[in-house]
């Protein structure tokens, strides 16, 4: 089963520009079960191809399906619920960490109920410190962030998680927390992950397919 | 009654004010003896041009010349609201200009036609300083609001997408920046209309009991002026705000950043 297929997916250069990565034209096809990690040098265009692949790039061109369907415009808010993108950096959003977490489940294409039981215990899964959840996002801490980053996506339980870079700024310990939390989700089956990572890789046990990125275009790794 | 007139060596003597400022300004080397004597030469040339024109305006009877000084009172608006702001986007100015003139032109013809009935409509004597008024706080609202709002879009990015990315709509991502846009617009009216009266006394209540009008009916005028102010300044910081967002984003519920660009 293809959960994703991106066709042509493109970020063309613009004259007179020349720092903005340029992406594509990239053919890609994420199936069900898979976890695929891309690799490649810094500014090879992978955050970007990411963020294309969430429709979040405003100039990208090309086409997206999900589950066998081109996604149109008016479906992309539920899309990105189903394809979940985390950037390596989560946003510092106003408010306490609580309300971050629930922010998603007050959206117009929220169809779940939020649960604070839950959210409480996937922060102390993942060794967050128990008085986390009244804390103002602001001021935790980088490590904290990111993984209140992966807490926000899996409480949405997607199908697909883009991942940029999601461990890179945690120790051994909370890697292994927040790899062994996306294994169990990834587990409820026809699951998929996107990844960027430098590190261990996620999902090492499922055996990932690995694709390398240079200057915007996107090969098999050798 | 009419104020009393003031003569030129009254205006003389009144110059003695700066010349006792620069002397300061000199004896304590604040310097800013130069920007001093260039500002109040600056009002000098300002008020009294300002004052030729007036006299020729309010002579005349024209509609079609009146409606020509109003546009031309709503484009500088317009030009000058758009021109503070730290950002620009492809229609910016159509967005400033949209924006001025329908909440300038709207909230002023509104007290001149049902507030104060004035008949005809065109008089300049109402019609000029009240636009006059309404326009020179709408225009600081607005581009308040506008800068806000690209500042917002602009630097926290992260968190719109970030919305974006756990399925909100464009409109849910952006609301928060654009309500905090529409909000820095009006503060500095919610703020006059709060110590009115109180801290400060009010401009055109002072000139008006100065010119001989009895202070309530001074108060009246005052407090419809605030009031047609507040909501200009409301109107047009939202138009600002609603226009900005629809010219930064796409169809797919994106960001499109790449259309803001940083002065």
């Amino acid at each position: 089963m293809v959960l994703l297929r991106a066709k042509a997916l493109a970020i063309p250069l613009l004259a007179g520009e020349d720092h903005t990565p340029m992406v594509g034209p990239v053919d890609l096809e994420v199936h069900a079960g898979e976890a695929l990690t891309i690799t490649g040098p810094s500014g090879s265009g992978k955050s970007t191809l990411l963020r294309c692949l969430a429709i979040l790039e405003a100039r990208a061109q090309g086409s997206l399906h999900f589950l066998d369907v081109q996604v149109a415009s008016a479906a992309v808010p539920a899309f990105r619920r189903q394809v979940i993108y985390v950037a390596q950096t989560p946003p510092r959003f106003a408010g306490s960490v609580l309300e971050s977490l629930q922010m998603a489940f007050g959206f117009a294409s929220s169809t779940q109920a939020f649960s604070k039981e839950r959210a409480a215990a996937m922060c102390e899964e993942l060794l967050l410190p128990p008085d986390i959840l009244g804390r103002s996002l602001a001021r935790v801490s980088g490590g904290e962030a990111q993984r209140l980053g992966i807490v926000r996506a899996l409480l949405l339980d997607p199908r697909v998680l883009l991942l940029d870079e999601p461990t890179s700024a945690l120790d051994l310990d909370a890697e292994a927390a927040v790899h062994h939390m996306i294994e169990t989700w990834f587990a409820k089956g026809d699951r998929a992950t996107v990844s960027i990572s430098h590190k261990r890789e996620l999902l090492a046990s499922v055996g990932t397919r690995r694709m390398h990125m240079l200057q915007g275009r996107l090969g098999e790794a050798a | 009654m009419n104020a009393l007139p003031i003569s030129n060596s009254g205006l003389a003597i009144a110059a003695g004010f700066i010349a006792l400022a620069g002397g300061v300004s000199f004896a304590l080397r604040l310097g800013v003896s130069k920007r001093l004597w260039i500002a109040a030469l600056r009002t000098v040339v300002q008020l009294g041009l300002l004052g030729l024109v007036l006299e020729w305006v309010f002579d005349q009877r024209s509609v079609i010349v009146i409606v020509a000084v109003i546009a031309s009172m709503v484009i500088n608006a317009g030009i000058a609201s758009v021109r503070r702001t730290e950002r620009r986007y492809q229609g910016i100015w159509h967005s400033g200009l949209i924006a001025v003139t329908c909440s300038s032109v709207i909230t002023a013809f509104v007290v001149i036609e049902l507030v104060i009935r004035v008949d005809p409509w065109y008089e300049p004597r109402y019609i000029i300083p009240l636009l006059g008024m309404v326009l020179g706080n709408a225009l600081t609202g607005l581009s308040l609001c506008l800068d806000r709002v690209m500042a917002d879009l602009d630097d926290k990015r992260d968190q719109v997408e970030g919305r974006l990315a756990l399925g909100a709509t464009i409109w849910e991502a952006c609301r928060p920046f654009i309500s905090d846009g529409v909000r820095t617009g009006i503060i500095p009216i919610v703020n006059s209309m709060t110590v009115a009266g109180i801290v400060s006394l009010p401009g055109m209540m002072t000139g008006q009991i100065l010119a001989g009008a009895s202070p309530a009916q001074a108060v009246k005028y005052q407090i419809v002026v605030m009031f047609m102010i507040a909501g200009a300044t409301s109107l047009g910081a939202l138009l600002a705000g609603l226009m900005t967002f629809r010219r930064l984003v796409s169809a797919d519920h994106q960001l499109a950043h790449h259309r803001l660009r940083k002065l």
